[in-house]
């Protein structure tokens, strides 16, 4: 009776899968609980496909001529650059379905669009002018469009090569930013003493400044 | 084997078993090594304990600036100028006669005595003893310094004695051109040669000049200095280079005519400055910068004399031709002609420094410069010959400055002789008087004793700086400041353990869309990859629940991870009550913190609630009450009361503790423009704090049965110069001034502290400020008084406090203090001192004015630049949380908890345990380290034992505490059991069935089993 012994076959195979299954998870299920006493749980979840609701990263865009990165600087200018910097990264946070607002951290400036489709950064967050679409592509590229103008986020290079080639297919990138040269030029301001010493306090020891406390620094 | 005797200690110095430390050109690996120093290591920090036995210590002068009477010796090059500068200042010409013998034995010699010094270092004024330069000497100023050595020697002080300070006899620089003529080092052999025949039996250890490099670069170059000649680096290269060979003279003429009988040292103090490549320019370039700055000024002497009698390597690339050349006789005649290494450390090393380069900077590292003669000369043995720093005239006897100065000096050679093995047997402090300063006349002071200059018969008197050094001779160092071991001990078993956030930023909508958005979407249905919404479909959204706020969850995991069991945090009044009143209250921002709150006791986290927080940026009021004048109004003690009833009615079922304002004494912040404005915003805080207390008190304590307080920012204050007793007073009225102040009120008496009352109403009298501390009436007393159930104190760090009286009518000036920062502790980057036994200070402090009242650090961190190994931040909570554990054990402090500050940066790495949320709130080493406190309960003999754990659940049940955790996992576990035993149980039923059917079959059909039975093998079926 063939069928007869396929179906012990089968039921062997089907009962070992499970076996294996049962200790995979709770493999998996022990090794994770050890991560979870060692860091914070983060916000891993599936159905938003990313690590966290607001995403820190550089929104990267090439062609086949060159790439940038957008930036927003402490005015408010909003740029390419071709090397990331602390001024092209960016905090990025969904408000509504496919519907996001772009930040620069070190610039605490939104990325906006005017009436006449040009890009700034504002201080202030105003609806109309601030909200993107992201419209993922199938080859990993997404454009966006302001949710209320109707124009897409464009970058120009501005220097060398084609005028004409604008950039418009962005990708999110990961944050390689060391978190020690966002603020870089701030750590490096050294409050010791420096060249001129020929001074009653070369120690720079009097302090004739007013109390500052820690507690109302945030 | 050499051996140096001085006053019965005897140094032996193994001279043919020295080992090579380094070479000339191999300084450079000292500030590569500067570059990985981390400031926290035991060799960096300020260094207790004493020097090795027979270190030398002494104090220094030279002849033309302390020598009384100038008219009985020959005219030096100094004289015109000095005499200039004398006229200008109004000092009295001294060119009358007049006994120095008896100005010595009646002024310096009492002056040593009180230091209680092993040497004076003097020089011998060469025009003193010829007043030509040479040809007769003069028998009067041989018999001055014969008695002088003599008086010393009976005193117990050894004579150290310079040949030549600067003081040039004017022929010599008249008829020979001073020291750009080859002759004058002949000159100056006869006159040395002189002094060893006259003084050497008594003198163990000679100078024969001091500074040689600024005799030429002044001298010859700059014309700063006598005989004033402007030069360029060619004609200051060959003054140089005639000192070099002057020195080399005199040693031989030492070594082959007077050692052998005499049995004394000779050597050349040779001065510098110390340079360090900027931080962000640590590179090759950079460094050879540095060295090329030190070979200039140090290494052009100190290499011809103690290595090969050549100059250094980048000398001669960066002069070329210009720089003079040692003939091969000349090299092997220079080379060693120096018995020890003679070091000057002083300001004038660093005067018009032409360093002005972005890549390096000139700094008064003492220990940084040893390091380097460490390691290009060999480890030579060490005696500093003059070191100090100076003081502007108007300073007298209160040199605070200088004392600190003084202290991280002679610590930055401690250091060098315990932890880089660096020989240095003595040290000079410079000097032992207030006199004529060279180029910077009167302007400036450098003695230890202060000296009245247009009095000079007055009676000299010793600076704080003398006060300090006699301490530091008599101790012969550091010596432990009252050993504090490190005790082992528990906090009590309810200890509270928490972390301090500050104002919390309220998510106002949920932050995930699927809660609150009906529509059903499809994603990418005509391939533009956007989400279209289903017409006609409309889905039901689930009720709000806390759990949509991610940011509370996110919060909430760092709190449980730091395994704290109380949070601290404040509330946006201005978010909640936008418009000042109950007009307006924004629900969804008290649902948001009431959320905060329920979730963190669902996880056993307490929540200590802050009302009210001001912050740098702002004062965080709502906008119609900042337009009414903020806390100048008094109407606003009534919205804050409005606002508090809010608060209490929403949390105080959850909230156990309140905080109701944030250090209040900190408002001069924002009301600095008059002190007027600064004591009335306070005045108001007080009656608001009150107001909210008494309404807890009566309203809602009967029910929710909680405690109510206010924070204070309370920092140490020690007296900066222990030798003033107005700096001691100025500490306490720092203390009433910043703490009392508001804790005297509500604490304490009902009104200010009476101190601060009557300083002001003294100041004013005076005329020097116009403040007016408000008055309580006797109703507001009784408000005010014992309105806060604990004390909340915010501790950071510990200030040196100075007398300095102001005339000006802020707040800050009032108090008449300024501070000082030692550099000698340990300070964060922010200028916080780490300074743990002041925490201490504080609390006993806190308990000798207002009682045993229950006491809560509701804030204690430091900033830290470090984004993941903040070890800073680890050492400062160890050693924070060591001496809270002394208060309590040791002093019997009412200590119930204690919150470290605080949980997240905002940006940059500061003063957060978690980075900030632009980079992911990475945990900090120091989460860890304050979890481990938190998990021992304090520092415990025996880790494993927490004699409170016991009493807990977790402990009893660990697998309860499993199974609440895996509860999920059970879940999932028992399903997929089930799920399979079903399966499995449907499979053999089939199967039995199926036998049964087959044996059925069999019984009725045996052929047609039989031969599949044969066909296959198979015996069962």
């Amino acid at each position: 009776m063939d069928y007869c012994n396929i179906m012990k076959g089968k039921q062997f195979a089907l009962k070992q899968v499970f076996l294996v299954k049962g200790f995979l998870f709770v493999a998996l299920a022990l090794s994770r609980s050890e991560r979870a006493i060692a860091s914070p749980i983060r916000d891993n979840s599936p159905i938003l496909g990313f690590a966290d609701q607001v995403r820190i990263r550089h929104l990267y865009a090439d062609n086949e001529h060159t790439h940038l990165h957008l930036q927003i600087s402490s005015e408010g200018k909003v740029s390419g650059t071709k090397e990331k910097n602390q001024y092209s990264l960016l905090e990025i946070k969904a408000v509504k379905p496919s519907i996001l607002v772009i930040r620069g951290i070190k610039s605490t400036r939104y990325l906006c669009m005017d009436s006449k489709h040009h890009l700034y950064g504002s201080i202030v967050y105003k609806e109309d002018d601030c909200n993107f679409r992201e419209v993922p592509l199938s080859d990993g590229y997404n454009f966006y469009y302001s949710e209320k103008h109707p124009a897409q986020l464009t970058l120009t290079p501005t220097r060398g090569g084609h005028p004409s080639s604008k950039l418009v297919r962005f990708i999110p990138m990961e944050s390689s930013i060391p978190l020690e040269s966002l603020f870089a030029e701030d750590y490096f301001y050294d409050h010791r003493p420096g060249s001129y010493l020929d001074i009653e306090d070369p120690l720079r020891m009097i302090d004739r400044s007013n109390i500052f406390s820690p507690s109302l620094d945030s | 084997m050499a051996k140096f005797c001085l006053k019965g200690y005897c140094w032996i110095l193994l001279v043919l078993a020295r080992q090579v430390i380094g070479s000339p050109g191999e300084g450079t690996q000292v500030w590569e090594r500067l570059n990985q120093v981390n400031p926290l290591n035991e060799s960096q920090l300020f260094t207790h304990g004493t020097f090795p036995p027979g270190f030398l210590w002494g104090v220094g002068s030279s002849s033309l600036q302390i020598e009384d009477d100038h008219s009985s010796r020959g005219p030096s090059v100094w004289d015109q100028y000095m005499r200039t500068q004398q006229s200008w200042r109004g000092i009295p010409s001294m060119d009358q006669p007049a006994d120095i013998s008896d100005s010595f034995s009646s002024k310096e010699l009492p002056a040593l005595e009180f230091l209680g010094v092993n040497f004076y270092h003097f020089s011998i004024s060469w025009p003193r003893l010829f007043p030509q330069g040479n040809g007769d000497p003069s028998e009067p100023g041989v018999h001055y310094y014969n008695s002088t050595i003599n008086m010393l020697i009976r005193k117990g002080i050894q004579p150290v004695i310079t040949l030549y300070h600067w003081d040039l006899p004017v022929p010599v620089q008249e008829k020979y051109g001073g020291w750009s003529n080859q002759s004058a080092i002949h000159l100056f052999n006869n006159y040395a040669r002189f002094c060893f025949l006259m003084f050497g039996d008594r003198v163990k250890y000679w100078i024969t000049m001091h500074n040689p490099y600024l005799i030429a670069w002044h001298g010859y170059g700059t014309g700063l200095h006598a005989p004033w000649i402007k030069g360029d680096d060619a004609a200051v290269s060959a003054v140089a280079h005639t000192l070099i060979k002057a020195h080399a003279v005199v040693w031989h003429t030492y070594n082959t005519h007077f050692r052998p009988s005499q049995r004394g040292y000779l050597s050349v103090t040779l001065g510098s400055h110390w340079i360090e490549p900027e931080k962000r320019h640590m590179d090759s370039s950079a460094i050879n910068l540095c060295q090329e700055s030190m070979d200039t000024v140090l290494g052009r002497f100190a290499k011809p004399i103690y290595i090969d009698g050549d100059y250094p390597e980048s000398l001669k690339r960066k002069y070329g031709s210009i720089l003079p050349k040692f003939s091969e006789t000349d090299k092997a005649y220079i080379k060693g002609t120096a018995d020890f290494f003679a070091f000057s450390f002083g300001p004038n090393n660093f005067k018009r420094s032409n360093e002005s380069n972005k890549l390096v900077r000139v700094l008064i590292h003492l220990r940084g410069v040893l390091n380097w003669i460490k390691t290009e000369y060999n480890n030579p043995k060490i005696l500093i010959m003059e070191n100090g720093w100076f003081s502007n005239s108007n300073i007298q006897t209160e040199d605070t400055t200088m004392v600190y100065i003084m202290k991280k000096f002679i610590n930055d050679i401690l250091q060098a002789i315990k932890y880089d093995n660096i020989k240095v047997f003595g040290y000079t402090a410079w000097s032992l008087f207030d006199s004529f300063e060279w180029q910077e006349g009167y302007k400036i002071r450098r003695g230890l004793f202060y000296v009245d200059f247009t009095n000079k018969n007055k009676a000299v008197t010793p600076k704080s700086s003398a006060l300090y050094f006699k301490q530091i001779v008599k101790e012969h160092g550091f010596p432990e400041e009252v050993p504090e071991p490190t005790i082992q001990g528990q906090f009590p078993c309810n200890f509270t353990w928490g972390i301090t956030d500050s104002v919390l930023k309220a998510e106002l909508a949920p932050s995930s869309p699927q809660f609150v958005d009906r529509k059903l979407y499809v994603w990418n249905i005509t391939g533009d990859g956007i989400l279209h919404a289903i017409k006609g479909v409309e889905l039901k959204t689930r009720a709000a629940q806390c759990t949509d706020f991610i940011t509370i969850k996110k919060q909430l995991a760092l709190l449980k991870n730091m395994k704290v069991t109380h949070y601290r945090f404040a509330l946006n009044w201005s978010i909640i009550m936008p418009k000042g009143d109950l007009s307006s209250v924004n629900r969804d921002v008290v649902r948001y913190y009431r959320c905060m709150i329920s979730e963190a006791s669902k996880l056993g986290i307490t929540t200590m609630l802050t009302l009210y927080y001001p912050t740098h940026g702002s004062l965080s009021l709502p906008g119609p009450l900042l337009e009414r004048g903020g806390w100048l109004n008094r109407s606003i003690t009534q919205a804050f009361s409005d606002y508090a009833k809010l608060c209490f009615h929403e949390f105080g079922d959850l909230v156990k503790q309140w905080i109701t304002i944030n250090e209040p004494n900190r408002f001069s912040q924002y009301y600095h423009h008059s002190s007027n404005n600064t004591y009335l915003a306070v005045h108001n805080a007080l009656i608001a704090h009150s107001k909210a207390w008494h309404l807890y008190d009566k309203i809602y304590r009967p029910q929710q049965r909680g405690q109510i307080s206010l924070s204070l920012h309370t920092d140490w204050a020690e007296p900066a110069n222990p030798f003033i007793p107005s700096h001691a007073e100025a500490a306490e009225r720092f203390l009433q001034f910043d703490i009392a102040w508001i804790a005297e009120p509500i604490f304490g008496s009902g009104d200010y502290p009476s101190l601060m009352r009557q300083y002001i109403t003294t100041k004013n009298h005076k005329g020097m400020t116009t403040s007016y501390l408000p008055n309580f009436t006797e109703e507001e007393k009784e408000l005010v008084k014992g309105t806060a159930d604990f004390l909340a104190l915010n501790h950071f760090t510990t200030r040196l406090v100075i007398h300095e009286p102001k005339n000006d009518s802020r707040f800050e000036s009032d108090r008449d203090i300024h501070f000082l920062s030692d550099a000698t502790r340990l300070m964060s980057f922010n200028g916080l001192a780490v300074v743990p036994r002041g925490i201490r200070q504080l609390l006993n402090w806190m308990r000798k004015n207002y009682g045993n009242i229950p006491i809560y650090i509701t804030a204690n961190g430091v900033d830290d630049k470090a984004s993941e190994k903040d070890e800073l931040r680890v050492y400062y909570l160890q050693k924070y949380s060591q001496q809270l554990l002394q208060a309590y054990l040791k002093d019997n402090i009412n200590l119930k908890g204690y919150y470290a500050f605080k949980l997240t940066d905002k940006t940059k790495p500061q003063y957060g345990f978690y980075s900030s949320a632009i980079y992911d709130t990475k945990a900090k080493a120091s989460v860890n380290v304050y979890s481990a406190i938190i998990t021992a309960n304090g520092f415990p003999s025996d880790q494993s034992r927490n004699s409170c754990k016991t009493q807990s659940q977790e402990n009893s049940c660990p697998f309860c505490t499993y199974l609440q955790d895996k509860k999920p996992l059970i879940f999932f576990i028992f399903c997929l059991f089930s799920t399979s035993t079903l399966l499995l149980t449907v499979t053999i039923i089939r199967k039995y069935k199926r036998k049964k059917r087959k044996l059925h079959s069999v019984k009725h059909q045996h052929n047609v089993c039989f031969l599949i039975k044969k066909k296959d093998g198979f015996s069962h079926c």
